[in-house]
């Protein structure tokens, strides 16, 4: 019994112990920052992560690390591992701008479909987690609705709550499946960023095929198909060409 | 008399004579003086007949040129009596060429027949030693003259300099008076600079260890441009040569000839190595040995104003050949076309100095802009390996403009609004957050995981599991006996409506009632129709504790319907009658 207790004790402790470990570890990446010594605070950020923990304003303070030290790659991956946790984050995508200036390839992006766009605008609102959670909400709401009209005796009131939990329902069924739409989504444009200095787009998956054209460090681009360690990407403009896997990171 | 006489015997003899040679018939042939030659030796060709012939042409010598002829020589000799006739046609002929040549044919007419000679074939060798006559003129400017083409580097790499120095070596015995270039040689395959010489110098050389002087006459830098073998044509020169002679003048000087003369370089072949094949991408081509500069005006600087940035290749080696290696700055900084300069000298040791691109850099938007180091690949010949070089980072910096960030959404919100302008433009690149809150980096995605069905299905089963409940407990609630008194409760009701319609036909309405108060007591004391007596309501009603007053007014209806079968009664009492079974159904309801 007392060997029990010791030992839950001792996992608690373990666990408090680890989270106030990464609360140093952010504090102390803070005040690096703020002294001016980049490469130790980021040093103290990727502890945290290699903790297994993240936040949405640890990959901001990486990001902005980064860019300090002029290291484009990282400084737009980590904008955007913030973003993938909230898209809508003001400050990420104002700091991500600075750092867009500093990308030395120019693409003209592909004018998208107006109501594709809407949809995509609209989606991107919320992010996955947001949207079922949401949705599932709805659903109790639904769920009280019909109990109320199931339960009440008065043809009024039970009209009402009918057209009531009807209207719930497909709220609730529109947000669940949003989120799903945004998941696969996601699932199917899976970004990358470059990071290496200049890499060459090739016709096929190997390294004796044409180079179409090569980008530069630091460029979005979209995971499209795997081949050993190969990759098929698409850039902004709708153009496509294989890569080797090793020079671009994915966000995920 | 005497002399006479001889000239009869003369002509006797002549006829008989005559006569015998058409016997002895004509030969027609070509003679040469030797049949092996060198080139630079001439050839003495005879063309001999023994009769007298006309209209003698000869070959058509077209490897050779005639130096000397047609002379014609004939002889006639009388030897014991016997007369012999010979005519020949020589010719001094100099070979074109080397090899085997034949002298063809030529032909002669005599007594109007056509003789041809047999042709003649000789072989020419290369050149021999000339005699070498200290008087002859020509021999003493072969020996004392000379043109010498001085190739720096006979097996130079592609795109390495070498360079080509004609001296004119002349020994202090001659003078030359006059140089002028007849063919000046074509470089091919090669980039050329010829250096200019000012004013010819005479130096002082050995040539084959004598002692000579010597002019510079040409200086030239080649850049090969073609991997292989190469050929330099040679350079032909005319000089007027000053060659003493043994002849003195009255003083005792000597006097000097003038030789007109042909010299030539001979050609020079240059073997080109090509460049080793594991070429760096960004190799274009430089040889030599570099340096890279990479400069800007400025680093600080407000957004829409300009600064130039320089890439700078210093060094020797072929400058003029390659481009100076491309920008790559940010695309948000305006790039225009770069102004290209040129700084190079040539000299003998190939080009040098510095070639520059200025590039004119306009940033638009406020922030930091590091521009990547420049490489510069080239081909180091004297180590033989390429050398990539990169130049420094260069960092600009934009304190003043708008953001991009800013001027994203200022385009799309804020399309006509200028008032909103100046907070927009003050967009800063923003400090870090201090405080987080940490969450573990989830492995397992909420979508699609047990709970996220879990919580989707929940409300599913809970409304089923509700919806079925409910109809077993309405199908467990209804037992025959509740099912009968409810089915009683909306027969009175049903027969008091019927009684209410009747209101104005009295014996309809007591029937009605009377069957409307006993389904009504069927259905809430399950009394038997079978059973029914004032007494047994009575005491049902009694034992249910209702009040004595309700029982005894349903008696008094039950007994006001019996009689209404055999009484008269007015409407007012059938009212009265319909009001008190209202209340007392109520009253009784209540009550149980």
């Amino acid at each position: 019994m007392k060997k029990t207790v010791v030992i839950i004790y001792l996992i608690f402790s373990g666990l408090i112990f680890s989270q106030d470990n990464n609360k140093e570890y952010f504090n102390a990446g803070v005040e690096l920052y703020n002294n001016g010594k980049y490469n130790e605070a980021i040093n103290q950020f990727q502890s945290i992560i290699e903790n297994g923990e993240h936040s949405e304003v640890l990959y901001f303070n990486l990001g902005n690390s980064y860019y300090k030290i002029n290291d484009i790659a990282n400084s737009i991956y980590f904008f955007e591992m913030a973003l993938m946790l909230n898209p809508n984050n003001n400050d990420v995508l104002n700091n991500l701008s600075f750092s867009q200036n500093m990308l030395i390839d120019k693409i003209e992006k592909l004018p998208a479909n107006q109501i594709l766009d809407f949809f995509n605008f609209i989606s991107k609102t919320l992010n996955v987690q947001q949207w079922l959670m949401i949705g599932i909400l709805l659903f109790y709401v639904f769920l009280a609705t019909f109990l109320l009209y199931f339960f009440s005796t008065k043809t009024n009131l039970k009209r009402n709550y009918f057209t009531l939990s009807l209207i719930f329902f497909s709220l609730a069924v529109v947000f669940v499946f949003s989120g799903i739409n945004q998941f696969e989504n996601n699932k199917n444009t899976v970004s990358a960023i470059i990071f290496e200095k200049k890499i060459d787009f090739r016709t096929e998956p190997n390294s004796r095929s044409e180079v179409l054209f090569d980008l530069h460090e630091g460029t979005k681009v979209v995971v499209k198909e795997e081949l050993n360690e190969w990759c098929l990407v698409e850039i902004k403009d709708g153009n496509k060409g294989w890569v080797e896997l090793k020079s671009i990171k994915k966000i995920n | 008399m005497r002399t006479s006489a001889t000239l009869l015997l003369l002509f006797i003899s002549i006829i008989p004579f005559e006569i015998h040679a058409q016997g002895q018939g004509i030969s027609f042939e070509a003679i040469i003086s030797k049949k092996t030659l060198g080139i630079n030796e001439t050839l003495r060709v005879d063309f001999k007949v023994n009769k007298d012939g006309d209209n003698f042409s000869p070959p058509n010598f077209k490897d050779f040129r005639v130096v000397g002829g047609p002379n014609q020589s004939v002889s006639n000799s009388w030897i014991n009596g016997k007369r012999t006739f010979s005519k020949s046609y020589s010719y001094f002929l100099s070979p074109i060429k080397k090899g085997s040549l034949s002298i063809g044919q030529a032909t002669i007419e005599i007594d109007n027949q056509l003789y041809k000679t047999m042709p003649v074939k000789v072989l020419i060798s290369k050149s021999v030693t000339l005699n070498n006559d200290p008087n002859n003129t020509n021999y003493v400017v072969n020996e004392n003259l000379h043109l010498v083409a001085e190739v720096s580097k006979s097996n130079p790499y592609l795109n390495e300099g070498i360079s080509v120095t004609y001296k004119l070596y002349f020994s202090p015995q001659i003078n030359v008076t006059n140089v002028g270039e007849i063919d000046s040689p074509e470089y091919v395959d090669f980039w050329s600079n010829n250096i200019k010489i000012p004013r010819l110098q005479i130096e002082r050389g050995s040539y084959k260890g004598d002692s000579y002087n010597y002019v510079i006459w040409k200086k030239i830098v080649l850049y090969p441009q073609k991997v292989g073998k190469l050929n330099i044509k040679p350079l032909s020169l005319d000089v007027s040569v000053d060659v003493p002679t043994n002849k003195r003048d009255f003083f005792g000087n000597r006097i000097y000839t003038q030789v007109p003369k042909t010299v030539t370089a001979g050609n020079r072949l240059i073997q080109v190595k090509p460049l080793p094949g594991n070429a760096p991408i960004n190799f274009n081509g430089a040889v030599g040995n570099f340096e890279i500069i990479f400069s800007s005006s400025k680093t600080e600087l407000n957004s829409s104003e300009s600064l130039q940035a320089t890439i700078k290749v210093k060094g020797s080696g072929n400058l003029k050949l390659f481009s100076a290696p491309e920008l790559s700055a940010p695309s948000s900084l305006e790039k225009y076309d770069p102004e290209h300069s040129e700084n190079v000298k040539t000299t003998l040791k190939g080009m040098s100095g510095d070639i520059s691109d200025t590039y004119t850099l306009v940033p638009q938007f406020k922030g930091k802009y590091p521009i990547s180091p420049v490489e510069f690949v080239y081909f180091d010949p004297t180590s033989n390996k390429y050398k990539s070089i990169f130049s420094k980072e260069i960092v600009v910096n934009v304190l003043e403009g708008p953001s991009s960030f800013s001027q994203k959404n200022k385009t799309q919100v804020l399309s006509n609004d200028n008032t909103n302008n100046i907070s927009l433009t003050k967009s800063q690149f923003r400090f870090i957050k201090t405080k987080t809150e940490l969450i573990k980096i989830e492995s397992q995605k909420f979508i699609y995981s047990t709970p996220f069905y879990l919580l989707l299905l929940l409300p599913v089963i809970i409304i089923f599991v509700l919806i079925g409940f409910f109809k077993f407990k309405t199908v467990s609630d209804s037992d025959i006996k509740g099912y009968k008194s409810r089915r009683a409760n909306k027969l009175a009701k049903k027969y008091l409506t019927e009684a209410k319609i009747s209101l104005s036909r009295k014996d309809v309405f007591y029937v009605a009632l009377e069957r409307a108060l006993h389904n009504f007591l069927k259905s809430k004391l399950s009394i038997e129709t079978s059973d029914y007596s004032k007494e047994k309501i009575k005491l049902l009603l009694g034992n249910k504790n209702i009040q004595i007053e309700s029982i005894d007014l349903f008696i008094k209806l039950i007994e006001n319907c019996e009689y209404a079968r055999y009484t008269p009664a007015s409407n007012v009492v059938i009212n009265k009658d319909y009001e008190n079974a209202l209340k007392v159904i109520s009253e009784i309801d209540k009550q149980i």
